[in-house]
């Protein structure tokens, strides 16, 4: 309902109040280097972590990077969490994005890998040869049915303009049918389009990241085993990073979230306390 | 009343009814396009036997079958037979496609082995839920054009460039231009010959020696041997053939080096028992490899044993091996900065090769513009050339095809047949023209929609339905009145939704009666919008509005306009004008996502009036907490009915609260019979059956 | 004139038919016309932006010649527009007077690096401050369902941050207490609920649908019933 004046203004103060205890919140374990320590790993993130281990080196597992810049801060942390890990176990990732704002992030997120790969562990990675950055097509669901009949017909050359037909990262790999395991990072429905014109149709397994919103409707995918595991928010990036043994965005914001978190429960029972005890104070003088 | 519940009654009766026939439906087997056990020919190449040895099992030729569904796109022919009641281990089974009876008897057919044949029953979603056949038969999918590839289309040749000129597809011009093109591409592939460059003009001459060089070195390991050869055959001239052995004893001085190298390293550390081993098996070969000491280096690197320095020569060895780039230009720039070149004419072709990767500094200006026009034509060719290949898939896998079975342990084989001859059976692949697994839900989705239907109809009758309170929608009139009062404006934020989604279209039917009431209160309407299409169907709707309220001057188009086209652009435009402006009313109606709770935020801390209406579940909460009133979901698609209280519109929600009431009946039946399974198919009471009518694909 | 509502309504009632036909007819025809209809959609949208730059273009530069407040914004729109247009059609996109350099990042492509990306990322930012305040203003325990609903926030919020693990520990022996019932909390009431409104919203949708098709609602069409 509309409210008075005066009240505004005081909800306006206090609401200024809040918004610095809130940027305090989030910068403070930055500056402060604060950590939360070690942590375990929820089980969704831990199945992915286990499936992509188990493939052997060399196979080919596609990476759909299904954002935009403006879900940069939770989803990047994932993909490069799991690059890493591609590039560790000398798995040949596929990159590539449904989101045409989303290509140049994309690139940056692969490129940051890479250079990853040298510095952690010595892995010099070749484009075309280690792995593919093929950028985007458009077509939404009708580029991921046509994946499924010849990938390489779809994207006929890499983000940097080099033909596919021999690229020695695509050997063996005609369709999506060939593929062990497809990993969709996203921010809205593009999951489940994954999972219903991608997984069932064509029998890989799926993995899946999503922002820490989106992560609860997914749940009943991974009852029904459509999906093989996922990771949901920064927590799920940094229980990826904690699996890894890498740390990364996802485990150096683990501290401001919690901070963050721990702040709106307290300004919520602290809320909640006053309107208590003006309650009972009305009781009372009731 | 009495109406309703004989409505009710007699729809759970075509329900209970119709399941069991549409089960049925789905079960019905598909056309067998079977020829059972036609006699071969005898000829001399007659398969090896079809009486076995007792262990080896023979598949039982009755129920050996070929037909042409279940495949969606008609690519696919499904082979069966029964399993054996006795199946040895180790029996596997082969299947032989041949494009006619004959064929098989003259060798021309095809093979595909089955080791672990699957189940009819393992996928109920194409052979039904019911049969219990399903359990003992196994099933092959055969696409024929897996086995039988149609003819590839040609490859763009000079070849196929005259025919293309010769059919009309290209001018002469074009032709010339598109070989011209052709052949520079070739040229920087590295696939022109010294022989073939000979034509050329000169620097194209030097440019293709050198490509064809890089291209050499790149595409295997080449030899001594492999030079004198090429310089025989004529394909290396006197200076390639220089250069290249000049990069040879380049390379291995480096490979030497490498191994060198590593071995030194390798000697001073205490290894583990599996790196010691690859380490004797990579110095101690007769001719070890570098790639293999790279391997071990890494190896070592990711153990981390290694001190830092040894770390930092370890990585060292891994560049140096893996450089950047194509080898024959590292090497050949290394020699010309060595000077170890025997002459000018090789150091030349060694500088040739390093702009060799850049075309663009050596093509024309004409064979530039040629290329670019060359690769979009190639881009359409090459979607032809698709179409053209699917369609011959098609043919292919649309012809008649005879196939016969036989069981087998590796050496021997035991052929489905009677009378002594394998048994042949045919099939045609045709496209499936509907999905009888989708037949339930077809059922339903026409059941609801005849309900639905049939209450607009009937509302027709008797249009004094009743509908529950909306808050929400009955806010809207206080809203737009406290605007006027106000003297400030009513702000209608769409959301990020297209016109292909609902929610957008529902929000238009709000905006349309919103509309008629701020031009008939003279209340100024600002409507935001994000989507072009969406933005000029709001200019109509609103100038329609003005139009029937009397009042067709108080139109403005510029408060009707496209506010921003990305997500947080259209946040801070929205945002801003809301702090600046003050509406007094804001109605956020629309499919909205991240940007919901910033919207609503920024409304009432200007202290707005609110109502907010979405079918995004996960925004719900945030319009919840911050707007006066919220329509979820489907209330928002009830507004068009309740705000102008039309019978028909009335009529569609009671059908759809008759599904509804369908769904809740169901959800509980379902939990009862699944909850008590078990101790109902004691008694003989199937509950897949019921699980199966509700199954999704 | 009746052809002008006749005709796009014989067209919605066409393609909305054949729409729910392509769901269950596979044959390769089908599809064929789901790929040509979805290219002839990307191609409309394309033509719509125009109609959209031409609405926000009139939208601000009547703001700027009447000077309404805030018209100083709307030269910013232009200025950003006409910035991003010259950069990526000058010198394909690279930075100007400079040859195009391949793998060094282009001058259109800095922009929206280092302009656009942020922010958007700011804006989105606010987004934590909002929740907090919204939290504040709105988490009040005034009846007992209000009461759940509190608890089962702070509970889903602790659960999900890594503290959460040091103070199940301590309280319960087990550090996953917390993030367990969070779990449980997600999976189960809020899931079903979530299940719940989105089966009254298929049905809406399909009820909403019916009407379209079949020319009941027509407020979307403009131009009056």
């Amino acid at each position: 309902m509309p409210v008075p004046a005066a009240s505004l203004k005081r909800l306006a103060m206090i609401r200024h109040v809040i918004y610095l205890l809130v940027a305090a919140a989030v910068i403070v374990p930055f500056i402060a280097r604060l950590h939360v320590g070690d942590f375990q790993p929820g089980p969704h993130a831990t199945k992915l972590y286990k499936k992509l281990d188990s493939l052997p080196a060399g196979t080919r597992v596609l990476l759909s990077f299904d954002f935009d810049p403006g879900s940069d801060a939770e989803l990047t942390p994932m993909g490069l969490a799991l690059l890493r890990h591609c590039f560790k176990k000398d798995l040949v990732p596929l990159v590539m994005t449904n989101y045409p704002a989303g290509l140049d992030l994309a690139r940056k997120i692969m490129e940051d890998a890479v250079d990853d790969s040298q510095k952690l562990w010595g892995k010099k990675k070749v484009s075309g040869r280690d792995y593919v950055l093929l950028g985007f097509r458009p077509g939404q669901v009708n580029l991921v049915l046509k994946m499924g009949e010849n990938l390489k017909t779809a994207f006929e050359t890499d983000y940097y303009g080099k033909p596919t037909v021999d690229m020695r990262a695509l050997k063996g790999v005609r369709s999506l049918k060939d593929l062990k395991l497809v990993i969709g990072i996203s921010s809205s429905a593009w999951v489940e389009t994954w999972i219903i014109y991608g997984a069932d149709r064509f029998g890989f397994e799926y993995g899946a990241g999503a922002t820490a919103v989106m992560a609860p409707d997914l749940y009943p995918f991974l009852d029904t085993g459509q999906m093989v595991g996922l990771l949901g928010g920064l927590r799920g990036a940094a229980d990826y990073e904690a699996l890894i043994k890498q740390r990364g965005r996802g485990t150096l914001g683990m501290s401001a979230q919690s901070a963050a978190h721990l702040l709106v429960i307290v300004l919520v029972l602290a809320a909640n306390v006053r309107f208590v005890f003006r309650r009972l104070s009305g009781r009372e003088k009731g | 009343m009495p109406f309703r519940r004989r409505a009710t009654a007699s729809i759970a009766a075509c329900v209970l009814l119709a399941g069991p026939a549409v089960l049925w439906a789905a079960e019905a087997p598909p056309p067998a396009t079977t020829r059972a056990a036609s006699t071969a020919p005898t000829t001399a190449a007659a398969p090896t036997t079809t009486t076995a040895p007792a262990e080896l099992p023979i598949p039982d030729a009755n129920t050996f079958r070929a037909f042409d569904r279940p495949s969606d796109d008609g690519s696919a022919i499904i082979v069966e037979w029964a399993k054996p009641a006795k199946e040895p281990n180790g029996v596997s089974y082969v299947v032989e496609i041949a494009r006619g009876e004959a064929d098989f008897a003259a060798g021309k057919f095809k093979s595909i082995p089955v080791k672990k044949p699957t189940l009819k029953a393992t996928n109920p979603k194409y052979f039904g839920f019911l049969a219990s056949s399903n359990k003992t038969l196994y099933y092959l999918s055969v696409t024929p054009a897996d086995h039988f590839p149609p003819e590839p289309t040609e490859k763009l040749t000079p070849a196929r460039i005259d025919k293309l000129h010769q059919e009309g597809d290209l001018t002469s011009k074009q032709a010339d231009r598109a070989k011209a093109a052709l052949l520079t591409q070739q040229v920087e592939q590295g696939l022109v010959s010294a022989k073939r460059a000979a034509s050329l003009p000169t620097e194209y001459a030097q440019w293709a020696k050198a490509a064809f060089l890089v291209r050499w070195f790149d595409e295997g390991s080449p030899t001594s041997e492999q030079v004198n050869k090429l310089l025989e055959e004529g394909t290396f001239t006197d200076p390639q053939a220089a250069l290249a052995r000049a990069m040879l004893a380049r390379q291995q001085s480096e490979s030497e080096d490498i191994l060198g190298r590593a071995k030194r390293l390798v000697t001073d550390l205490k290894l583990e028992e599996d790196r010691e081993q690859e380490a004797n098996s990579v110095f101690g070969a007769e001719t070890p490899e570098p790639r293999r000491a790279v391997r071990l280096m890494r190896g070592l690197i990711g153990d981390n044993v290694l001190s830092q320095q040894q770390a930092a020569t370890a990585q060292e060895i891994v560049d140096d091996f893996q450089p950047e780039g194509k080898p024959a230009l590292r090497l050949a720039g290394k020699l010309l900065e060595e000077k170890k070149l025997p002459d000018e004419q090789v150091a030349q072709l060694a500088r040739m090769i390093r702009q060799s990767q850049e075309p663009d500094r050596i093509l024309t200006k004409e064979d530039k513009a040629a290329r670019k026009w060359f690769d979009r034509y190639r881009a359409y060719l090459s979607k032809t050339d698709q179409d053209e290949q699917k369609r011959r898939h098609q043919d292919v896998d649309g012809e008649t095809y005879y196939v016969r079975l036989a069981a087998t342990d590796g050496t021997r084989m035991a052929y489905a047949g009677r009378d002594g001859q394998p048994a042949v059976v045919s099939a045609r692949a045709r496209p499936d023209l509907l999905k009888s697994f989708r037949l339930n839900n077809l059922l339903f989705a026409v059941i609801f929609s005849a309900i639905v239907l049939a209450f607009i109809q009937a509302a027709r009758r008797n249009p004094n339905l009743f509908i529950r309170k909306i808050a929400g929608l009955d806010a809207v009139e206080e809203a737009i009145g406290r605007a006027t009062e106000m003297g400030r404006s009513v702000y209608f934020v769409h959301g990020l939704g297209t016109l292909s989604e609902l929610a957008t279209i529902a929000a238009l039917n709000v905006l349309a009666r919103l509309a008629r009431r701020a031009a008939e209160y003279d209340t100024r309407l600002r409507v935001m919008n994000y989507e072009p299409i969406v933005t000029a169907i709001s200019q109509e709707v609103v100038q329609q509005a003005c139009i029937e309220a009397g009042r067709p001057d108080a139109f403005n188009a510029d408060d009707v306009s496209l506010v921003a086209n990305t997500q947080f652009s259209y946040v801070a435009a929205v945002s801003g004008l809301m702090v600046r402006e003050q509406p007094a009313a804001v109605f956020l109606m629309g499919r909205f996502f991240a940007e919901s709770l910033l919207l609503a935020e920024t409304g009432a801390s200007t202290g707005a009036i609110q109502v907010a209406g979405t079918d995004s579940y996960t925004q719900l909460p945030f319009f919840i907490t911050t707007c006066d009133y919220t329509l979820i979901g489907e209330e928002l698609y009830a507004a068009s009915a309740y705000l102008s209280r039309e019978p028909r519109l009335l009529g569609s929600l009671r059908g759809q609260d008759i599904g509804k009431v369908f769904l809740m009946a169901v959800i509980v039946l379902g939990a009862i019979l699944l909850t008590l399974g078990p101790l109902l198919s004691r008694v003989g009471i199937d509950v897949g059956l019921f699980k199966d009518l509700f199954r999704a694909f | 004139m009746w052809y002008k509502r006749t005709i796009p309504l014989l067209l919605v009632l066409a393609f909305g038919l054949a729409g729910f036909g392509h769901d269950y007819v596979p044959h390769p025809a089908s599809n064929a016309f789901r790929e040509e209809v979805t290219t002839g959609f990307v191609i409309i949208g394309g033509f719509a932006l125009f109609i959209g730059a031409y609405s926000l273009f009139h939208m601000h530069i009547s703001r700027i010649r009447r000077k309404q407040p805030g018209w100083a914004y709307s030269i910013f729109v232009f200025l950003g527009a006409a910035l991003m247009v010259c950069l990526g059609l000058w010198n394909d996109g690279d930075w100007m007077f400079v040859d195009p350099q391949p793998g060094v990042v282009t001058s259109f492509q800095w922009c929206y690096d280092y302009i656009l990306v942020p922010c958007n990322a700011t804006i989105f930012s606010i987004l934590a401050f909002f929740i907090a305040s919204a939290a504040f203003r709105t988490f009040r325990a005034r009846n007992f369902s209000a009461l759940l609903l509190l608890a089962a926030a702070v509970v889903v919020m602790f659960g999900r941050v890594p503290v959460s693990e040091r103070v199940g520990q301590f309280l319960f022996d087990s550090p996953n207490a917390f993030a367990h019932v969070s779990e449980i909390l997600l999976n189960y009431p809020n899931l079903a609920a979530k299940r719940a409104i989105l089966l009254g919203v298929s049905l809406g949708v399909i009820s909403q649908s019916l009407r379209i098709i079949f020319g009941i609602e027509r407020t979307y069409m403009g131009g009056g019933d």
